[in-house]
């Protein structure tokens, strides 16, 4: 691999945006936490915003090439899903399992996303493709955290357990694999 | 075809656009409406008991935290209050800044309320996703907008959800001239797309409605009021907001994690939002903003369907104001009053983007909390709601069941409910007591 080549690389990467979506609080945090994780793994080379409410993005879509986004999420079951196939799972870990969808998908229906007001990843999604902003490439990791241990890191009467939480590390670095595979594709 | 002599339940399950989770249920027995309730329940928060014994310094910050698009008006109310109740001044800078900080939550709140989710009923569209397909040039505008007010919350709060700059006396800091003037602009186009929003809204065909509401708002001699001054109710009562309890209650019903408001007198329902403010207040809107009233001839109006454009006129006077404020903005001054702690109790209203908020704080020397009482404006409105719910059922009984819980739910809708703030999202459950299971609309 010559410098020319991790030069392109480098401006492959540095066109996509990252996008981690949730709260510091409870699995919720999965978004912010393992994009930090991939910022921390090389700050040069990725733009990552944490955004609280999908419809955040919005303000920023129409500024990108290509986004990244991440977010907690919850599968629907089988029977539920009907005819609607489930999305690829790419990591299935100790305490999370993680799946990744390219838009257009109508996969990305087969998980339930937190949302304010009734407007989620899907939605917005939608809207953005709608009003034209939508950049060229989308790619969309769900992190789903298992179990039903819900701890909150603030609240002291709470105390969350470290081992509870997922590797977050490990799956950005997982992401980040996927992220090169795609690479290879541009 | 409908059988309007047998029992009829209606249930909508989970209301779509609109903060928070609740239900509808309706029972009908022919035309007797024999129950209809706002179903609240998500779980209650707890928010008041979570506050006791916490310093006074954490207030505005935990009490951000019960809505996440209008946390500024949980948190100067709180401010004040404690500001009250500790006998703080506040200089008139601060009381600008804060109008300002204020203007941005309005701005972001409203114009989402307006164009994301209520608009679409008004062209028969299921989402904004629909809406944009038709109307991309006038969602985008509104998208901008809503950006706009973020960028002052950002700016001025430090950022737009749960922002972080309010406290005690004024605010932590105050961001330098070149910050605010990079606004300018922003606000300047926001102010024109606000009125071409409200020319686009006026056009619509509203459903005829005659709520007959009693309006509570604040009212001030000077300005439109936002975080000061009297409230106004009944025929032209104005009472002193530390006499809000002696007229205002809360009780609890057992189909609502969300307490219900009344007034005391007469147990009787009332109205908060922006057609009360309107009702209250309209020879003190902005230059523009009133002009562009008068070229729709907008009336007092008590049809909350035309809220939407009452929405979209505070709009119009948020960014004018806002501009005003900046244009003149003086970082110089000191952004926090020097105080003493003390105990003390103390309270304060504001108008939230959906209505009037009010915060009681007791405070012992140290100045820990040792009471807290906090009255969102949808709990205010949530009794409202269903009376005004009982009054547009008998005119669309005829209807089938799922129709039924459509137009019930834009009933609800016009009144933006933040249900995550009232403790705190809807489905309307529809039994026509004919024996079969009742229809879950929007499950």
């Amino acid at each position: 691999m010559n410098a020319q080549h991790l030069n392109d690389e480098a401006q492959k990467v540095k066109a996509w945006s990252i996008f981690g979506i949730g709260s510091p609080i409870g699995d919720d945090q999965a978004g912010w936490q393992v994009a930090t994780a991939l910022r921390e793994r090389d700050p040069e080379l990725v733009r990552m915003e944490s955004v609280r409410v999908p419809l955040d993005l919005l303000h920023v879509l129409d500024q990108c090439e290509r986004i990244v986004i991440i977010d907690a999420c919850r599968i629907i079951g089988i029977e539920e899903a009907g005819d609607r196939a489930l999305p690829e799972r790419i990591l299935d870990c100790d305490r999370a399992r993680v799946y990744q969808w390219h838009w257009p998908s109508a996969k990305l229906s087969s998980a339930r996303w937190l949302n304010s007001h009734g407007v989620g990843v899907v939605q917005v999604l939608e809207l953005a493709d709608e009003l034209g902003i939508l950049p060229s490439e989308v790619i969309v990791f769900g992190i789903e955290v298992i179990g039903d241990v819900v701890c909150e890191t603030e609240m002291p009467a709470v105390v969350r357990s470290p081992h509870l939480d997922p590797d977050w590390k490990s799956i950005a670095e997982c992401i980040w694999q996927k992220l090169h595979v795609e690479l290879e594709a541009v | 075809m409908v059988d309007l002599n047998s029992e009829r339940r209606i249930r909508v399950p989970i209301l779509t656009r609109v903060e928070g989770e609740g239900g509808l249920y309706v029972q009908l027995d022919g035309n007797e409406i024999k129950e209809c309730q706002l179903n609240i329940y998500e779980p209650p928060r707890l928010f008041e008991t979570l506050l006791i014994g916490r310093s006074f310094e954490d207030v505005a910050d935990i009490t951000a935290r019960i809505c996440g698009i209008c946390p500024i008006a949980y948190q100067m109310t709180a401010v004040q209050a404690l500001e009250n109740a500790m006998g703080v001044k506040v200089s008139p800078e601060v009381e600008r800044i804060r109008r300002l900080i204020y203007y941005g939550e309005w701005i972001e709140s409203n114009v989402l309320h307006v164009h994301l989710l209520q608009a679409p009923d008004f062209f028969d569209c299921d989402s904004a996703i629909e809406l944009a397909k038709r109307f991309p040039n006038e969602v985008k505008r509104g998208l901008q907008m809503k950006k706009f007010g973020n960028r002052l919350l950002e700016v001025f709060g430090g950022r737009a959800i749960h922002p972080i700059n309010l406290a005690v006396g004024g605010f932590y800091r105050l961001p330098r001239f070149d910050e605010m003037a990079s606004l300018l602009s922003e606000f300047e186009w926001g102010l024109q797309a606000a009125i071409e929003t409200v020319r686009w809204l006026a056009a619509l065909d509203f459903p005829e409605y005659d709520g007959q509401y009693d309006f509570v708002a604040l009212k001030h001699d000077d300005e439109y009021a936002i975080h000061r001054g009297k409230i106004a109710f009944g025929a032209d009562r104005l009472i002193a907001i530390d006499q809000y309890e002696q007229h205002f209650g809360e009780e609890h019903v057992a189909h609502s994690t969300a307490l219900q408001s009344c007034q005391l007198n007469g147990r009787t329902t009332y109205f908060v939002g922006p057609l009360a403010r309107l009702h209250w207040n309209r020879d003190l809107l902005s230059s523009s903003a009133k002009r562009i009233a008068d070229e729709i001839h907008w009336s007092d109006c008590h049809n909350p369907y035309r809220g939407i454009v009452g929405r979209s006129i505070e709009v119009v006077h948020a960014f004018e104001e806002a501009l005003n404020i900046l244009r003149s903005y003086d970082p110089k001054v000191p952004p926090r009053a020097t105080f003493t702690v003390r105990a003390g109790e103390g309270c304060s209203a504001t108008e939230a983007p959906r209505g009037l908020i009010y915060h009681r704080y007791r405070v012992d020397d140290a100045g820990k909390v040792q009471f807290a009482k906090i009255v969102p404006p949808t709990s205010q409105n949530q009794a409202q709601i269903e009376s005004d719910l009982r009054r547009l059922l008998p005119t669309i009984l005829q209807r089938p069941d799922l129709e039924v819980g459509i137009l019930c739910e834009r009933l609800v809708r016009n009144y933006d409910p933040c249900i995550s703030c009232s403790t705190h999202f809807l489905r309307v459950t529809l039994d026509r007591g004919d024996g079969k299971p009742p229809t879950v609309i929007r499950a």
